[in-house]
């Protein structure tokens, strides 16, 4: 019975949605407010099962009573309802803000570092012939896109516009690809209704007699 | 929970309200000084921690953990990153006020689509309890409903939708007959027609093997996303890495001006 509810509730939830592809209609409104409903309340459970009853509630309620300090914390966020006291929330605003500069030191070397090594590589060695064209290609794509990219001053000369031109004919191809990619996987999520509706309905969703 | 314990809490409560008193006493400028001080001390505690070499001490006093991999600030690291986790987890309930007031005002003062609201009200609390009492019998079965039968397929229906948005779109984009949008309509045919079967018919009569193997649609379409595509992305993420830097070191200073940081406090 069970599952009988979940497919057909599945499928009019899908139909639903599909709805707007006609036209804007108050079925899909109501099912999109309901879908909006969902996300929040999963969210509100994922984030007290997965991060406030693990280590806040129960640490605090454990021994480690300081935890409630960050209750306190936390609820300066809420003086922004409150002109008088609002200050406070940019206060601890701020304090995450600074963490987060911090943190973009350390981000930057880890992340960007290890990828400017990895983009100038050899283009004169015994590696197979393909692979010293692509690192040079690499090179030459990074170099006309951030080329592209640089506002700091006039693209006057015509090296730089020409390197410009260039970084925008390569970025174009970027482009491309990753909207092949994405239509791709809009596509198969599409094709994975559809055949829920056309195959995982009948079987399931009407009990053979 | 025994009574010390809750005592302790009760303390600690008041002890933190009574320091929010004590800071509402600051005046505007005394303020701003300890904003710009608790935010420069906030960035330079992981700028430290990442700069300083391992084995590291605070004046002999506070040995790190590891002498090989950690000084003596990495061992906060972990914990200043649940304490940020649990204080962000509770400005959650910002996002949640505001869309309670939305739709609490479409319900009470009854204007159109007060039914939307309320189906957002209802879905909101039946889908929180279900989450929470998941683990109880009599909850499994609405979970699994709510789940299974309405959250799952209306997320990948909503996503999916987007296949009809993002092709009316390249359709616009593709009319447009310029050399730019013609190489990226080149592109995108590439990659797409490399992940469908029609697509790998196109070149399945070359050879799997060899330089001609290189020809076939899948390898060029490969060879498109993981060199010049790739590439391109990476100059991209070296601007933004860039900007990113820069910005952060201009709030980190404190030298960001704008609405938010010029206000009055």
């Amino acid at each position: 019975m069970k599952d009988l509810v979940i497919v057909w509730l599945a499928a009019i939830a899908t139909l639903a949605i599909y709805s707007i592809l006609y036209k804007e209609n108050p079925i899909y409104r109501f099912f999109e407010h309901v879908f909006i409903g969902l996300a929040t309340g999963y969210s509100i459970a994922r984030l007290w099962s997965d991060v406030l009853l693990p280590s806040w509630w129960q640490p605090m309620l454990g021994g480690q009573w300081y935890w409630i300090f960050a209750l306190v914390v936390g609820g300066m966020f809420y003086t922004i309802y409150l002109p008088r006291y609002a200050w406070m929330s940019r206060l601890v605003m701020t304090v995450l803000m600074g963490m987060a500069a911090g943190i973009a030191f350390k981000g930057f070397a880890t992340l960007y570092i290890p990828q400017l090594a990895a983009t100038f590589r050899p283009i004169f060695s015994p590696a197979p012939p393909y692979l010293l064209v692509n690192n040079l290609l690499i090179i030459i794509t990074v170099v006309a896109v951030m080329t592209y990219f640089f506002f700091s001053f006039e693209h006057k000369s015509r090296a730089v516009r020409g390197t410009a031109s260039l970084g925008r004919w390569l970025l174009m191809i970027a482009f491309g690809a990753i909207f092949g990619s994405t239509v791709m996987a809009r596509v198969a999520l599409l094709t994975y209704r559809l055949w829920f509706l056309v195959h995982d309905v009948p079987s399931r969703g009407i009990p053979h007699l | 929970m025994n009574l010390v314990l809750l005592l302790k809490i009760l303390s600690g409560l008041a002890l933190g309200i009574g320091g929010l008193a004590l800071l509402q006493r600051l005046r505007s400028g005394e303020r701003r000084r300890l904003m710009v001080a608790l935010t420069f001390i906030a960035g330079l505690f992981f700028l430290l921690e990442f700069v300083l070499p391992p084995g590291t001490t605070f004046f002999g006093l506070v040995p790190p953990a590891d002498l090989t991999r950690d000084n003596f600030l990495s061992s906060w690291v972990e914990v200043i990153g649940n304490v940020v986790m649990v204080v962000g987890g509770f400005a959650f309930g910002l996002g949640l006020l505001n869309l309670a007031t939305i739709h609490g005002r479409t319900l009470f003062r009854a204007r159109a689509g007060w039914q939307n609201s309320l189906a957002f009200f209802v879905a909101m609390i039946a889908m929180t309890l279900a989450g929470l009492l998941k683990d109880h019998r009599a909850w499994v079965t609405v979970h699994d409903v709510l789940f299974q039968g309405l959250y799952q397929p209306l997320g990948a229906s909503v996503f999916s939708i987007l296949a009809f948005f993002i092709t009316t779109a390249a359709y616009r984009a593709f009319r447009v007959r310029s050399g730019e949008a013609t190489l990226m309509m080149i592109a995108a045919f590439i990659v797409m027609m490399a992940q469908v079967p029609i697509g790998m018919m196109m070149t399945n009569w070359l050879p799997t093997e060899g330089w001609a193997a290189s020809l076939r649609i899948e390898s060029i379409s490969n060879w498109v996303l993981t060199v010049l595509n790739m590439a391109a992305l990476r100059a991209v993420g070296f601007g933004i890495g860039v900007g990113w830097l820069a910005m952060s070191l201009r709030v980190w200073l404190s030298l960001e001006k704008g609405s938010y940081f010029g206000k009055e406090m």
